[in-house]
């Protein structure tokens, strides 16, 4: 009894105290990761007001700045982005979800399996854009092209994360399955597919970051709209600046889509791991 | 009544046939606790895997109330070595998992019954990841018992638990068979432990698997493992090993 009395008070005040300084050490902590980035900033700053190049070539930060609140005032960022998204959207949903239906066709199934899978990895040897022509001739150069393009691309992550996913699921799980003689959707459901999850949430990860790429590299083929056209027309203008806003809006949308990913895939394996 | 009659069993390790089971021939009465001790690798889990049908290679026929066991059934059920819980699914569905779709329709009931028979009463919505390993094991047993099978089997489903912790689930596996009267086939590697919990304890023999001699235990429930007639017939049954071992030796050199 009178060990727990003891320990009790130092432990009560350690609590709160590492709480009042958790934000602030945890941005400390970070220092390096800002790092980099200011670091790029000042060398661009210092070599762009140089004016070494010219500046269609080498935009100093200051205009690209300008010109990016340029494109925000007159909403031509916000339009091109939200295109891009939606596209990104649609072909991602499109790709990863027929990619997760093969996947687990190919996983459970010898069968599916044996006739699917040396087609795909045969297929798979086509640089995705090589496919653009063909896409382009069969589906014209509007929308449809370009959701096709993108689906191609989230397809194969889900599609080879999900059947190598299954094909893992341990012997002793399935045992358990067929020992009680679960039938097929039982089994599909509640062994094989929580079992393969975190395999099919990396696959859904890798699809996503791949559509993102995928957009804007459609966009810069053919396109009227979308964050890729307009790098691509200004670039016929020598807009370097635009360039510029372009691919720092690329990354850093690139980069929290990732986040935004990782947190649902944190939140999926969570939500695997407690109770329904 | 559970038959095994006249089985063999071999596996192909390295191109080679290599014989695990060497007629096999036992009769297990309804309701009877029947424990399985040899050596290890001498083939008792690869009996109880013939048994509950997850394995249907072999020579010979078992036979459960006077049918061939053909595959799994719900009439016979195991308990791994390990609790094999999914940790995706509630304690709760994992043991409602067992249960057939009629079973699952008719009686609501029966998966709360069987947790708090094998006191897991309260932990129906935890994560099996919270629970140790004895309550685990716990929820295992549930499970293999929802639905309600004839015949229980049991892999060494103590083993990987601390002394205290077994010999205390010794006990509740006891009280589990008296209030279930399910047939139980057990396979343990502590001979205490079959003879604790045993009406008779097979011996077998190791490469091929063989029954040595099938000893009654005869004394009176709860038993005491310092009594003079438990030591008599712990003796009786390590003296097998002690010979299997002499042998061995003299074999080496
Ligand atoms: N699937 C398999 N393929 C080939 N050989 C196997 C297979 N399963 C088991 N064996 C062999 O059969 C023998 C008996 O194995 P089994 O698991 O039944 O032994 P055991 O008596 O349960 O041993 P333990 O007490 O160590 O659990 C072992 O020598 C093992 O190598
Ligand atoms: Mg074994």
């Amino acid at each position: 009894m009178s060990i727990t009395q003891t320990a009790n008070p130092p432990l009560a005040q350690t609590g709160p105290a590492i709480k009042i300084n958790a934000p602030g050490r945890k941005l400390l902590a970070r220092w390096k990761t800002f790092a980099g980035p200011l670091l790029l900033l000042l060398i661009w700053k210092v070599v762009g007001d140089a004016h070494i190049a010219p500046d269609s070539l080498l935009v100093p930060p200051g205009k690209v700045v300008e010109s990016a609140i340029d494109l925000i005032k007159t909403d031509i960022l916000v339009d091109n982005l939200l295109v891009s998204l939606s596209r990104v959207a649609k072909g991602f949903l499109v790709g990863s979800s027929l990619g997760f239906f093969i996947g687990v066709l190919t996983g459970v199934s010898k069968g599916a399996d044996e006739f699917l899978s040396p087609l795909l990895r045969t297929v798979r040897q086509v640089p995705l854009l090589g496919w653009m022509p063909l896409i382009i001739l069969w589906f014209g150069i509007g929308e449809l092209s370009k959701v096709v393009f993108i689906a191609i691309g989230a397809f194969f992550p889900t599609m080879l994360n999900t059947a190598s996913g299954i094909r893992g699921v341990s012997k002793e799980y399935l045992e358990v399955g067929k020992v009680y003689q679960l039938n097929k959707a039982r089994l599909l459901f509640l062994i094989i597919i929580p079992s393969a999850l975190p395999s099919i949430v990396t696959g859904v990860r890798l699809s996503m970051s791949l559509s993102w790429m995928m957009v804007v590299g459609a966009e810069m083929i053919s396109a009227n709209s979308g964050i890729g056209q307009m790098m691509t027309a200004t670039r016929d203008m020598f807009r370097t600046d635009i360039v510029m806003v372009g691919i720092i809006v690329i990354g850093i949308v690139g980069f929290f889509i990732d986040v935004l990913i990782k947190k649902i895939e944190a939140a999926i394996i969570r939500w695997q791991m407690t109770v329904k | 009544m559970l038959e095994i009659r006249n089985v063999n069993k071999s596996f192909w390790i390295d191109s080679k046939e290599v014989q695990i089971l060497k007629d096999i021939s036992l009769k297990v009465a309804p309701g009877e606790f029947v424990s399985l001790v040899g050596m290890s690798g001498c083939g008792k889990t690869t009996l109880l895997r013939l048994i509950v049908g997850l394995d249907e290679e072999y020579d010979g026929g078992i036979f459960l109330g006077g049918e061939k066991i053909k595959g799994p059934s719900r009439k016979r059920g195991i308990v791994f070595q390990e609790p094999r819980l999914f940790p995706w699914l509630s304690v709760e569905r994992n043991v409602s998992l067992a249960l057939g779709d009629q079973q699952r329709k008719h009686a609501s009931g029966t998966v709360q019954k069987h947790l708090e028979l094998v006191g897991l009463k309260g932990f129906e919505r935890v994560s099996p990841k919270q629970l140790s390993g004895g309550m685990a094991q716990r929820a295992a047993f549930a499970r293999a018992l929802v639905a309600a099978p004839d015949v229980l089997l049991l892999d060494e489903p103590l083993g990987a638990l601390d002394a205290l912790t077994r010999i205390h689930m010794q006990r509740e596996l006891e009280r589990i068979w008296q209030e279930e009267k399910t047939t139980m086939v057990m396979v343990t590697h502590d001979i205490d432990e079959a003879i604790q919990l045993s009406d008779r304890v097979v011996v077998m023999s190791s490469r091929p698997g063989e029954i040595k001699e099938i000893i009654p235990i005869a004394l009176p429930r709860p038993r005491d493992n310092k009594s003079h007639d438990f030591l008599v017939i712990k003796n009786q049954i390590l003296a097998h090993f002690q010979s299997q071992a002499k042998q061995y030796f003299s074999w080496e050199i």
